[in-house]
């Protein structure tokens, strides 16, 4: 089996950098999503690896060994591509016997009529033929084998684009959003089962996609790309708890986290939105504090609490997202359960973050907690006591 | 208003085929006639006097004409299978490497478009001449081998074969030789169906270069051949010829109707790749 090790790749397209300097290290039998929003590079990355394009700086290995120079016929790994790229004349089983053929049978063995007569052509054919058969059965295309592409639904599909895959057993797979072109459910369906694969192949795996549901659901950890840069390589849980950079807390979660500006004012006391609260130490300057939806909701009281006006509500059934506006027009959603009372559009409510729920972002955007020479200590957010004073009276301090 | 414009397009493209078919059917009438019925000055469809019979007798048996079709068959496949064999590679090139000169490569293949092979059969018989090839099969082939025609038409089909495809072929283990031939040629085959029946047509039906290139009857193609009822002592003996005509276009008609469907695929280029 084999571990991918990106030394700081880079990659350019004449004046533009696509990727600047990728480091990053798979492990064997990981499955690994790279995660970004769109054009950030993820499939420039993708094609690097699997030898289809050359990075234009760094170092790529697979297994200990350098690729620089080898094709991507030599390397042992396979590719899904989003189009799914299956062969248009050829059918479902001819589809999937091309890596076999390409690789087991010998050039002369290869050649029609002729090669049939050449010693032990028809052994490996047969054996090809059962593996096949054998792989489509548990792929659950064994009835298609006989049709086209252009006669296969999107799911079946992207089975076979699958199967080509997976027919030569390569140490590494590489996907490139290869559920982006189903349907919703089916989407679901085939995360599950591309679980379950992985599970039992135990091969290593790269998957791009742009869906971070998608990502969070099935790797072992999660690489967020943004501009071409891995800005966190992170289990699903701690990228979700502890993103390393605003962006990142940004980028994952749904619906978008609530990032409030603020300015430390005086040591370890900082005003967001007209309320001043304990900032952790060392913070200083501007900053901007992050709270996930389901942890800023309505309150009662109104102490303590940022004041808002409803703009929008909306309604998702298990649950609303509240849209608000607060001091300083910065917008803000909130989720609620479904059970809860809802507040109309043009209510005036109040907002209060739950406790220990706080990230601090410093100026630049990297996340204090972790930044901070200190060991990443916990802010506790739960003492932060939100001063009644407001805006006018807490600069007066 | 609907039913109007309808009708008015179905006569105009009724006007445009009656005035294309207008030569055939005068052909095919006068292949039917006797001499004197086509000199009797009055033109009717039918023949007054049937002289179909010893028209084209006099074809079979005045005339080495299954051997003019033999020479045809023969240079016409040479011509074609070359021009293949340049083509693909060079169209596979062009439409999905990346290098230096591409562009200009391109635009080369363009411009050559451009050039009637009139203008350059002067040069081309002078080089032929210096290389004592004239008079032969190879005359009449090597001058057509390169077909510019052919690595636009094919080019332009490639262009549309998506990149992750050939990609996807990589992958599998194929080199640049093994996806020309196993995964483009497979799909352009309706392109390249159109093109050999244009590249067909055209040097089946020749007339002007195998007439400044060959002396020897031997190497006669059928336009060349047929031709010989033109220069016979006798006059012009049109019902003959007329008939020879038929003759050689026959072949012609089989091939376009037995590809007809591929051809049309291969005309609209999109068709064929989704
Ligand atoms: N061959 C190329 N020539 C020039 N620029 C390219 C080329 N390939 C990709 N790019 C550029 O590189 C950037 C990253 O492309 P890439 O395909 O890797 O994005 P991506 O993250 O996969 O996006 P998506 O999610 O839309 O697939 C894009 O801005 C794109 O325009
Ligand atoms: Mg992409």
């Amino acid at each position: 089996m084999a571990s991918i090790t990106m030394e700081n790749i880079g990659k350019s397209f004449g004046q533009t950098d696509v990727l600047k300097g990728i480091n990053l290290n798979v492990h064997d039998g990981e499955f690994i999503s790279l995660l970004g929003s769109s054009g950030c590079g993820k499939s420039t990355l993708l094609r690097i690896i699997s030898g289809l394009e050359r990075q234009s700086s760094g170092r790529l290995l697979i297994g200990d060994k350098d690729m620089d120079n080898v094709f991507p016929k030599n390397r042992s790994v396979s590719m899904v591509f989003q189009s799914y790229a299956l062969y248009p004349h050829l059918t479902v089983f001819e589809n999937m016997a091309v890596p076999l053929v390409m690789r087991k049978l010998t050039r002369l063995q290869r050649l029609p009529l002729v090669g049939r007569f050449i010693g032990g052509t028809s052994s490996v054919r047969q054996e090809m033929r059962d593996r096949i058969h054998h792989l489509a059965e548990t792929l659950d295309i064994h009835t298609l084998l006989n049709r086209k592409p252009a006669q296969l639904s999107g799911g079946q599909r992207q089975r076979v684009a699958l199967g080509r895959a997976m027919v030569r057993e390569p140490e590494v797979f590489l996907m490139d959003e290869p559920l982006s072109n189903l349907d919703t459910k089916m989407r679901a369906h085939m995360r599950t089962e591309l679980a379950e694969i992985h599970r039992n192949l135990g091969a290593t795996f790269v998957y791009v996609t742009h869906d971070q549901e998608e990502a969070m659901t099935m790797s072992d950890r999660v690489a967020l790309m943004i501009d071409g840069q891995i800005l966190q390589v992170a289990t699903p849980r701690e990228i979700y708890r502890s993103p390393v950079h605003r962006k990142v807390a940004e980028f994952i979660g749904s619906p978008r986290i609530n990032i409030l500006p603020g300015i430390v004012t005086n040591p370890e006391i900082m005003e967001v939105c007209g309320i001043k609260c304990p900032a952790p130490k060392g913070l200083h300057g501007k900053c901007f504090i992050g709270i996930r939806p389901s942890r800023l909701i309505p309150s009662e009281q109104a102490s303590g609490t940022w004041k808002a006006r409803v703009t929008n509500v909306e309604d998702l059934g298990s649950s609303f997202l509240i849209h608000s506006t607060l001091a300083g027009e910065v917008r803000t959603i909130s989720r609620m359960d479904s059970r809860s009372v809802i507040p109309q559009v043009g209510d005036k409510i109040y907002l209060k973050p739950q406790p220990d729920c706080a990230m601090f972002f410093d100026s630049e955007g990297w996340n204090h907690n972790l930044s901070s020479e200190r060991p990443a200590q916990d802010i506790p957010v739960s003492a932060l006591t939100f001063s009644e004073e407001s805006h006018e009276s807490a600069i007066a301090i | 208003m609907k039913i109007f414009s309808g009708i008015f397009r179905h006569l105009l493209l009724l006007t445009g085929s009656v005035f294309m078919l207008i030569p055939f059917v005068v052909m095919l009438s006068t292949s039917l006639k006797s001499q004197a019925d086509i000199f009797s000055g009055t033109f009717s469809l039918l023949p007054g006097e049937w002289g179909a019979t010893a028209n084209y007798l006099q074809v079979f048996t005045k005339l080495p004409i299954l051997d003019f079709m033999l020479n045809g068959v023969i240079v016409t496949t040479s011509i074609f299978l070359i021009q293949v064999i340049v083509a693909l590679p060079c169209a596979y090139a062009l439409a999905k490497f990346h290098f230096k000169g591409r562009k200009l490569l391109f635009n080369c293949v363009l411009w050559c478009l451009l050039i009637p092979p009139q203008a350059v059969a002067i040069p081309v018989f002078m080089e032929l001449y210096s290389f004592g090839m004239l008079n032969s099969y190879a005359a009449l082939i090597v001058p057509w081998t390169i077909s510019v025609l052919g690595i636009f038409l094919m080019r332009q089909f490639f262009m549309a074969i998506p990149d992750d495809i050939i990609d996807a072929a990589r992958m599998d283990g194929m080199g640049e030789v093994s996806i020309l031939i196993r995964i483009m040629v497979p799909m352009a085959l309706p392109a390249l169906t159109a093109f050999g029946i244009l590249s067909f047509i055209a040097h089946w039906n020749d007339f002007f270069w195998p007439l400044i290139c060959l002396q020897d009857v031997k190497y006669f193609t059928p336009p060349l051949g047929i031709a010989y009822f033109k220069t016979d002592d006798s006059g012009i003996s049109y019902g003959p010829l007329m008939a020879a005509a038929c003759i050689i276009t026959i072949p012609l008609l089989i091939t376009f109707l037995a590809a007809r469907k591929k051809f049309m695929q291969g005309v609209s280029i999109q068709a064929g790749v989704k």
